[in-house]
């Protein structure tokens, strides 16, 4: 088993390579920007992640685990969603709550519902970017059209997880 | 945060949403001592560490790839393959289209509105956006990837490729929006209808 980061890094040597033939400044400005987008989230993800592992401890697995673990079906599942949907932050913090949700016995379909729902209802997203460039009625049809949507994925995901016997 | 930098102030490294997250943090810390114990205090900062160890480098490695995917990969190109089709092919496009557009919503959707304003269909738009919020590659390279790892996302890519045609398709549906300023040109009711 070859480590991800090892794979990760790898593709990201030959991107660079493809960059750097093309534009050595262009390389040099990649390279800048990934490093200046790095340091801005570090800060903010490090105390995002000791925060959830607080919440995490504070709320024992055995409740996460009875809301939303594998075993709880379509109910856990409907939960998910409602909790991914109100979710009022970016994949900063989105993501390692997700961390901390696994780790607590959240079952596989569970965390595609609340990922599903918090990508396409995401509300800062919405109320920061795409009322103020797309206006309430375009935004207003793209919600109502997304609605099944955290169901349909977590429908599939349920059905991978009976097929690959994932919990 | 996730389009091109080229600076970087204190004030946005450590802005509003950092200190109302520290401030959260100690009051759960605080909580977590006094509920749980001091050793319970320890175990979950030492299993934070030990987390952010394993990420760190694919977290980094994810950024980097970003990077340079941004710069490979052209907006005006992927914004001219979606407005060149019609109906259920713009659809489609519109799918792959977004999960390969790079950047975060301050990028995309103004590409979304350029397409609007070029007459592209709503449902194609719609297509986009879900395609673009659930598979779009730079959030899965550097977030879901170094945090959940290669089996998780594989699950949820599976999961959530239907999406955008499925919310392209009902937004077929629904009713077209009323305000002028709002309504696509004819060229797009065309391609919709």
């Amino acid at each position: 088993m070859i480590d991800s980061a090892v794979v990760l890094w790898g593709i990201a040597a030959v991107l660079g390579v493809l960059v750097a033939r093309r534009d050595r400044l262009q390389f040099v400005d990649a390279l800048r920007s990934a490093t200046l987008t790095l340091i801005g989230v570090l800060p903010r993800l490090c105390v995002a992640m000791i925060l959830a592992g607080f919440i995490a401890k504070l709320i024992p697995s055995e409740t996460i685990g009875h809301l939303i673990g594998y075993d709880s079906g379509w109910r856990g599942i409907a939960l998910a969603t409602l909790f991914g949907g109100l979710m009022p932050s970016g994949p900063m913090v989105a993501f390692p709550v997700v961390v901390v949700l696994r780790s607590a016995d959240a079952g596989l379909p569970q965390i595609v519902a609340f990922l599903t729902a918090w990508s396409v209802f995401a509300w800062h997203r919405v109320l920061t970017y795409e009322v103020a460039i797309l206006g309430w009625q375009f935004v207003g049809v793209r919600m109502m059209s997304s609605i099944v949507l955290p169901l349909v994925a977590s429908s599939i995901a349920l059905a991978i997880c009976q097929v690959m016997g994932l919990r | 945060m996730t389009h091109p930098r080229q600076s970087l102030t204190w004030r946005e490294v450590f802005g509003t949403t950092f200190w109302i997250m520290a401030v959260a943090t100690c009051i759960a810390g605080v909580a977590c001592w006094n509920v749980k114990g001091p050793d319970v205090f320890r175990e979950s900062f030492a299993s934070d560490i030990d987390l952010l160890l394993f990420i760190a480098p694919r977290f980094g490695a994810g950024m980097v790839i970003a990077a340079f995917l941004q710069k490979l990969v052209h907006r005006d190109k992927v914004a001219r393959y979606i407005s060149e089709g019609a109906g259920i092919k713009a659809v489609a496009i519109a799918t792959v289209a977004g999960g390969l557009t790079p950047g975060g919503p301050m990028t995309s959707f103004p590409l979304v509105r350029a397409l609007r304003e070029v007459g592209t269909g709503r449902s194609a738009l719609v297509a986009y956006i879900t395609s673009w919020s659930t598979m779009g590659f730079q959030r899965i390279l550097n977030w879901e990837l170094p945090l959940m790892g290669p089996d998780f996302v594989l699950l949820r890519l599976a999961s959530s490729l239907p999406l955008p045609i499925i919310a392209g398709l009902i937004s077929r549906l629904l009713p077209p929006e009323r305000d002028p300023a709002q309504q696509p040109q004819k060229e797009a009711a065309q391609h919709d209808r």
